[in-house]
């Protein structure tokens, strides 16, 4: 069963999908769904034996571009729709054990392209308004399948949160005649002790008001709203910020770092949304090497994080580690 | 950034229960796999630089 079913005090849709608690969790490596399917071998996901990168629909998909009708009627103050819209898994490499941090950069440029390909191709779609692109990293985030890969969700609406940072940059462009998030771009050089990784183009910082101890932002210097905007030049540079910060990621406590790390860009509705700023969110669940930062009681019943940490002293630990330059993330290949 | 030029092929294959999939190829030839120039590209090369 699948629908959407609307939280009339969040004034949110909420995804039911049933069918995915049947899903496959934690396979052994020998019978990976995500591998390439080997000659004589059990039939995987993908039914050739090598690939470069395949993205396909998911199998236990949330939203469907021919969903089923809502098993339940709506209630006086909750509507209830189809949960129509497309979830695509994208698989990184064929190679099981690999990661994005470990990946060649070569290969991390290949999949910024089929991003920016998934973005236009399913933002076309007329019923499509959001695309999100985003990734789940290890267990402690709930990951079911270790094989390197990364999610698509196309959303028949603009979900909340980016709905949120819309309005909040509408007001503040209107107030200033300026993009918020170029504003805070500002006030971090202006700072500099949380900025944690720089390309030529890009760069990755904790924000002032980072929510978790190693939450990083990584976006474009210049005002870019999407994918869409971004020349070659601007993949090659955002693939070398984007390995620089996941290798000093790996080289905080020596293994490799859990993280969920979504794109935040413009929605695809047809509006023109000039006040708005691409950027990668992480929020990295650790808030030690052995500790996790739990949404409890505060985060979960009022919605208000509170940070064990401070940003400065937390982009100082990821700045000291790893690679300080795009030199040496070029070294690394 | 060590690519010289990155073309990508897209195909897609219908599963048995009838999802899309996309094979995403790709071209790409990173600069280190480019010959190093032999000493007579480089002779060529001064050569145009002098205008000769």
């Amino acid at each position: 069963m699948s629908e959407l079913r609307w939280h009339p005090f969040l004034e949110e849709w909420v995804i039911t999908a049933t069918h995915r608690q049947d899903r496959t969790f934690l396979p052994p490596k020998d019978y990976c769904p995500l591998c390439p399917t080997k000659p004589g071998g059990f039939p995987t996901e993908v039914p050739r034996d090598y690939y470069d990168i395949v993205v396909f629909e998911n199998k236990f998909s949330s939203l469907s571009s021919n969903p089923p009708q809502p098993a339940v009627p709506e209630t006086t103050i909750s509507p209830v729709k189809a949960a129509r819209g497309i979830c695509e898994v994208v698989l990184y490499a064929s190679e099981h054990s690999m990661t994005l941090a470990t990946m060649p950069l070569t290969r991390i440029r290949n999949l910024l392209l089929v991003w920016q390909d998934r973005f236009r191709e399913l933002g076309s779609i007329d019923y499509i308004k959001y695309v999100l692109i985003f990734e789940n990293k290890g267990e402690a985030v709930g990951v079911t399948l270790s094989h390197p890969h990364g999610q698509i969700y196309a959303f028949p609406f603009i979900p909340p949160k980016i709905e949120k940072e819309l309005s909040a940059s509408a007001i503040y462009f209107k107030q200033n005649s300026k993009c918020l998030f170029c504003a805070s771009l500002e006030e971090e050089y202006r700072d500099g002790r949380r900025i944690v990784f720089e390309g030529e183009r890009f760069v990755a910082f904790i924000p002032f008001f980072a929510r978790y101890p190693y939450e990083v932002y990584l976006a474009p210097k210049k005002h870019q709203a999407s994918l869409n905007d971004f020349s070659p030049e601007d993949l090659d540079d955002l693939a070398l910020t984007l390995k620089g910060l996941l290798v000093k990621y790996d080289s905080l406590f020596k293994f490799s770092f859990p993280y969920i790390m979504a794109i935040h860009q413009t929605p695809t509705d047809g509006k023109d949304y000039p006040d708005y700023h691409f950027h990668f969110e992480f929020y990295p669940p650790l808030r030690t090497k052995s500790k996790v930062k739990f949404l409890a009681g505060c985060e979960s019943g009022a919605g208000n994080f509170i940070n064990d940490t401070l940003a400065e002293e937390k982009a100082a630990e990821l700045r000291n580690v790893g690679p300080k330059n795009i030199r040496e993330v070029l070294a690394l290949g | 950034m060590p690519l010289k030029k990155v073309e990508f092929t897209k195909e897609k294959v219908t599963l048995p229960d009838g999802r899309y999939l996309l094979y995403y190829n790709f071209n790409s030839i990173p600069q280190s796999h480019i010959p190093a120039p032999t000493q007579s590209d480089q002779t060529n090369e001064a050569k145009e630089k002098a205008n000769v």
